[in-house]
């Protein structure tokens, strides 16, 4: 380790600053250790199954990755030795044992390798890569794709991704479907339907019409506003290709609200997808035509349609309403007039007396290279025209001379050109280069640091200009990364790394499925929603707009929708969770989220409301530590350490018995956790984890705020539950009375809340837990730190300008 | 289980029955196909076939277990006929593990906290290895929470068929062009697959040593693949089974959890015909947990299916999750009728060679209890008497995971532990 390193881990432990190294004989260490630590922590039954004598420096020991980094911590904040221990060390002690932990003559502990491991693309990456890449509507990864594990500290760990024989048949059922939109088998025209509408059983709620004569007559008006077909099954497309669509039809009256004959909006739905107020969202479907029905008797009229595999077409009577009124603008009481004009006039309908759909008739553009040989040129120069950019793009870097011939090799091995075509672009989706994160020399190069920033911060594959400057060996370059790293940041995709951060650090992942079972607890699924959305615009802001990460700690704003405020007490009329629940889910809308400024809250606001700046009063987080019925101040403990300062708390040994989970009436919280801590076995981590866990009593399961326990179930009515007690007292001496107290805490302490999330950052970015140079990069990070705190946008440009460090140097571009 | 005294448990036998025909019974399975049941199974008092269900929100134990007079959840079994045939067992499970109040639904069959093998895949590559699918997993439609019971040695969960149209289309092919279609894809996927090889070895020259264990790791999957798809290609050709007069998917098809009850209905009837089938011989089938309302009858359920289960022992509220529950029962006493009613030869049945294993890794619902799980095994050729109480809480060595040591044993296996198995049940049940 470089004198800066251990210089740099020193001023992390706040020990010695600008003190040349000490003593750092090993004796010393090794000393400390036996003298305090081991008497518990030794050969017979070590507390929490930690040796620290002897053998904890043999190889053998398996020690955790981290465990070191626990002790460092645990002696640094006075925890450790435990407060009953008669034998405390003297402050220098401390610091000199913590000195020596870093040092070279430190213990060895196990490391992770220091190159970034490779991994193969997480459920969500690989579902973002193989739409990105086969740019075609209705890509997407099959179900039969498994979940990745739940359990891991980031989804990105390699060691949980693994990849069985279920993964690998799954991506080659989406392989054939992908090729399918690229080189479809040879063209079979036929009719898909044909039929008159009477005898359909068209039962579906979600479109205006009345059967009138065998005709089916699009008009009237319903909730979504959906003047339309939803024909689902009737009219879908087996295969991608151009159809021809003929309808018979005429119009009764024959002119729409715009005073111009009426028009059938043709759109593509893909009835696979079962959210059906989705699907009635004109705006995100697909359009692909239109067609002009005159008033008189039926005639026949007919288009050309593009559908993609499995879509089905719908019609949609465009002009039944002025345009402006969408779906989901009908809760809008401007609207009420107009509607209610529209039902007394003569309401403009189409009748459809008949329809078919034939096809394909045609390729579709896209798919012409790939099923049509063009004699003219080299079949190899075809096959690369026509491939190379799809391959280049799956596998985020130009292609090996090997990979081109492998290509070339595949269509020349078929006995068709478009067979071959299919082969290969399979070849491409199932291939290793496509589902691994692979940075290693020399095939990788820049474009490896190029796939590693978008997916960190885009979960997805890098862009042309990424590529581009990968290509140039420009990335590396530190002012062109930091602008690069900007550039990822402020666009779109970006909402990527804040789901993600908001699912795995702030709880949101916990409160989507948490099942709040129990009729004490405030819940609804719009509350649900609103929890999940007010974490994800809270970590928004504060990165978008490069805020303080201070601010994360506690900020002047929060976020909360219209179910949470009812919750909260803000005043106002509120409708029942029941209402506001069956509002939502007949508009398809949710209640919007607010910005609430909490230094300006609405006169009447409960006082407590005030204190839900930072991520500590999102309800994410105080509700993804329970488990919808109780909350757990030990998880909160442990979620407080973990996450916002960064320990890594070991779980409870396994001879400690379980907190029973039910609240006795007679006893509170605090009294439980108290004889919780009596107990040796558990006294020394909970010493720590339970005064934090207290702070937070006074947010229920759910994360609204309580001053009493909700009874136990079985209680006589009208009894009062328990006073929630949130005094407690850290090992370190200092009391805490609530979130407010919590809060402050963490905010005497800045630096371990940097530190931390840069560590989550970067430990996100690599997909494996640190090595110590790595510790010691991210700790001169947080030396660096300006006094306001870095933005949160600027940390992640610190951290990921770090990336090029963890790649293999030397590593230059491929030739082309 | 020796050290157990017989004492500890206690046989209840059932009431009298009366005896409903399911329409399923009707159908039977072809000829061929059970010749080649009889002829494939080499030693006939075993069974060989295994059946997994579990209601993901569990069942009220007061009506599942003896105890009251004539208790609701029984009864399907009861009119079904099916006296003799099935075993409740009360006071077994997974003890110490504990997770979130629903956080151990799926682990049933695995009987660990921690990701491992479910009894279901343990047994697969052995049971299925003579049909065209060595295991399904089932589900009906949208869940709440992850509605998969079936997971691989390493740990990796089996996503379940949520769709009956698909299982359908499993089960009964999609026509000649599909026939065609999937020789070809598999055709050109092994093909694919040897490219695989290729590309991991040319990684592997240049990794570090973690990386190439997960290299290692890959190349073995792709091998699996190519097991699985030569299998899958050798059984395309073959001719699959008509699904029977009468019996078609009906014209629209939903996920939504409110369609939990019919979607599941056509679960249990295309599972029965798998079995028939031998299509497969080893299922899972997990009854997912939906927030949303179930039609019983005309009418739907006053409040959604999981609020249902914490009826706060409002009498009214226990009765309408008792109509749901008795689905569940009567899907499962169908599928078992239907078994028992197919000959397989020298006297025996489908069901004989069949073990069905019906439970809920949650105890009670309504108070989160994951104590004394309900469980049911039906078939197998197990010796019947209708209830087997165990000590529960005052036993701490005994296991839900005993029952599947001894499903185990029935199955041909001599594995002596399974998930946190103490025991076995073999005494008690054979």
């Amino acid at each position: 380790m470089s004198g800066a390193l251990v210089r740099a881990a020193l001023v992390a432990l706040g020990a010695l600053e600008g003190v040349a190294s000490a003593s750092q004989d090993s004796a010393e260490g090794r000393g400390f250790l036996s003298r305090y630590c081991v008497e518990c922590h030794g050969a017979d039954e070590p507390e929490a199954g930690l040796r620290l004598d002897e053998t904890a420096f043999s190889d053998e020991a398996g020690a955790p990755e981290r465990r070191w980094d626990l002790v460092g911590r645990y002696v640094e904040r006075a925890v450790m030795p435990p407060r009953w221990a008669i034998d405390q060390p003297e402050a220098h002690e401390r610091e000199t044992f913590l000195e020596w932990l870093v040092s070279d003559a430190g213990p060895a502990p196990s490391e992770p390798a220091d190159s970034v491991p490779l991994r193969r693309l997480t459920r969500r990456e690989l579902d973002l890569t193989l739409r990105d890449v086969f740019d075609v509507r209705g890509v997407e990864l099959p179900m039969s794709f498994p979940a990745d594990p739940p359990d891991l500290p980031f989804d990105t760990f390699a060691p949980g991704l693994s990849v069985s024989g279920t993964h690998l048949e799954a991506l080659l059922e989406a392989s054939a479907s992908i090729a399918d939109r690229y080189a479809p088998a040879a063209l079979t025209p036929r009719l898909v339907r044909r039929s008159r509408l009477a005898d359909w059983n068209l039962g579906s709620a979600y479109w205006a019409r009345r059967e009138s004569r065998g005709f089916v007559a699009l008009s009237g008006i319903n909730i979504s506003a959906w003047v339309g077909s939803l024909w689902d099954h009737h009219l879908r497309a087996p295969e991608a290709g151009v159809y021809r669509l003929r309808l018979c039809a005429m119009a009764d009256p024959g002119v729409g609200v715009d005073g111009r004959p009426l028009r059938l909006g043709l759109y593509a739905v893909s009835p696979d997808d079962y959210d059906v107020p989705e699907r009635a969202l004109r705006a995100t479907l697909p359009r692909l035509g239109e067609l002009e029905i005159v008033p008189g008797y039926p005639r026949e009229v007919e288009c050309l349609v593009e559908l993609e595999a499995g879509e089905a077409v719908q019609v949609f009577l465009e002009n039944r309403l002025p345009s402006t009124y969408e779906r989901y603008g009908l809760n809008r009481p401007e609207l009420a007039v107009v509607l209610r004009r529209a039902v007394r006039e003569p309401a403009p309908t189409v009748l459809i007396d008949a329809l078919e759909l034939f096809g394909p008739v045609a390729h579709l553009d896209r798919q012409l290279p790939f099923v049509r040989r063009d004699r003219g040129v080299e079949l190899s120069e075809q096959v690369l025209q026509t491939l190379q950019p799809l391959a280049e793009r799956a596998f985020r870097r130009p292609l090996t001379g090997e990979e081109r011939t492998e290509l070339v090799e595949t269509v020349r091995a078929a006995p068709s050109y478009a067979g071959g075509m299919h082969d290969a672009v399979r070849s491409l989706v199932i291939s290793l280069p496509l589902l691994f994160l692979d940075s290693s020399p020399p095939v990788a190069g820049e474009y490896g640091l190029a796939s590693l920033l978008a997916y960190f911060l885009w979960s997805g594959p890098p862009d042309a200009e990424l590529l581009h400057l990968a290509a140039g060996s420009r990335l590396s370059d530190p002012e062109v990364l930091r602008q690069q790293t900007r550039r990822l940041l402020a666009h779109g995709r970006h909402q990527a790394f804040i789901d993600g951060l908001a699912e795995q650090w702030l709880g949101n992942r916990s409160v989507e499925n948490l099942m709040v079972c129990d009729v004490r607890q405030a819940w609804s699924e719009t509350l649900r929603e609103g929890i999940l959305g007010a974490s994800r615009a809270f970590l928004g802001e504060v990165l978008d707009e490069n805020l303080s990460v201070r601010t994360l700690i506690d900020s002047s704003f929060t976020y909360a929708s219209r179910p949470m405020r009812g919750v909260w007490g803000l005043p106002g009329e509120y409708e029942s969770m029941v209402e506001i629940d069956a509002r939502a889910y007949q508009s398809g809308v949710l209640p919007r989220l607010e910005r609430l400024d909490l230094a300006r809250l609405p006169a009447g606001t409960p006082p407590e409301v005030a204190e839900r700046g930072g991520i500590l009063g999102l309800a994410s987080v105080l509700a993804a530590t329970g488990d919808g019925v109780n909350s757990s101040p030990i998880r909160r403990g442990v979620w407080v350490l973990d996450m916002l300062l960064g320990e890594d708390v070991p779980p409870p040994p396994e001879s400690v018995p379980a907190l029973a989970p039910d609240v006795p009436a007679d006893s509170t919280r605090a009294q439980q956790l108290a004889a919780h801590r009596a107990s040796s076995a558990c006294a020394a981590c909970h010493a720590e984890i339970d005064p934090i866990g207290l702070a937070l009593e006074r947010y229920g399961a759910t994360g609204g705020f309580r001053e009493r326990y909700p009874l136990s179930a079985g209680f006589p009515e009208g009894r009062l539950g328990a006073i929630v007690e949130a005094d407690a007292v850290l090992p370190d001496g200092s009391s805490l009375g609530g979130l407010r107290d919590l809060k402050d805490y963490v905010m005497q302490h800045p630096e371990m809340f940097t530190r931390s999330l840069a560590s989550k950052l970067y430990r996100l970015a690599l997909g494996r837990e640190l090595t110590r140079e790595e510790r010691a990069e991210v700790q001169a990070l947080v030396d660096r730190e300006p006094a306001e705190g870095y933005g949160f946008a600027d940390l992640v440009v610190e951290v990921a300008a770090l990336l090029p460090g963890r790649l293999p140097s030397g590593s230059g571009p491929l030739e082309r | 289980m020796s050290f157990y005294p017989p004492s500890r448990r206690a046989f209840l036998l059932g009431s009298t029955a009366t005896v409903a025909l399911p329409w399923l019974e009707s159908w039977g399975a072809s000829k061929r196909s059970l010749r080649a049941q009889v002829a494939g199974s080499g030693e006939p008092t075993l069974a060989d076939r295994l059946v997994c269900v579990s209601p993901l929100l569990g069942l009220h134990p007061h009506q599942f277990f003896p105890g009251v007079q004539d208790p609701v959840l029984r009864r399907p079994l009861v009119e079904a006929g099916l006296e003799g045939q099935f075993t409740t067992i009360s006071g077994l499970d997974h003890k110490g593990a504990l997770a979130g109040a629903h956080g151990l639904a799926h682990a049933l069959y695995t009987g660990t906290a921690s990701p491992s093998i479910s009894l279901d895949q343990l047994a697969a590559p052995r049971l299925g290895a003579v049909t065209r699918y060595e295991s399904l997993q089932v589900t009906a439609g949208d869940s709440q929470q992850r509605p998969t019971l079936s997971f691989t040695k390493a740990g990796v969960a089996l996503p379940a068929i949520s769709r009956p149209s698909e299982l359908f289309v499993k089960l009964f092919g999609a026509g000649e062009q599909g026939k065609q279609r999937e020789a070809s894809r598999l055709d050109s996927g092994t093909s694919l697959l040897d490219e695989l090889v290729g590309q991991a070895r040319s990684v592997r020259a240049r990794v570090d040593a973690a990386d190439r264990d997960r290299l290692e790791e890959y190349l073995e999957s792709v091998r699996s693949v190519e097991q699985r798809l030569a299998r899958r290609r050798e059984w395309v050709n073959r001719e699959r089974p008509e699904p029977p007069d009468g019996f078609a998917l009906p014209d629209t098809e939903s996920t939504d959890g409110s369609m939990l009850l019919e979607n599941a209905d056509l679960v249990w009837d295309l599972l029965t015909l798998a079995l028939q089938n031998d299509t497969t011989r080893v299922v899972s089938f997990s009854i997912p947990m939906t927030l949303r309302a179930l039609k019983i009858g005309d009418r739907f359920t006053s409040s959604g299916y999981h609020n249902l289960t914490h009826h706060g022992n409002d009498p009214a509220r226990i009765a309408e999750l008792l109509q749901v529950e008795s689905r569940h029962m009567r899907g499962a006493a169908r599928l078992m009728r239907a078994l028992a009613s197919t000959p397989l030869g020298e006297g025996r049945t489908l069901l004989d060679s069949t073990v069905v294993l019906f439970g809920s890794a949650v105890g009670d619902a309504s108070t989160h209890v994951r104590r004394n799980f309900p469980l049911l095994v039906a078939g197998g050729g197990f010796r019947h008497r209708g209830h087997l109480a165990c000590a529960g809480v005052e036993a701490p060595n005994e296991m839900a995971c005993d029952l599947f040591v001894s499903v185990l044993h029935r199955l041909g296996f001599d594995d002596e532990s399974f998930g946190s198995s103490a025991s076995n049940l073999d005494r008690e049940l054979t």
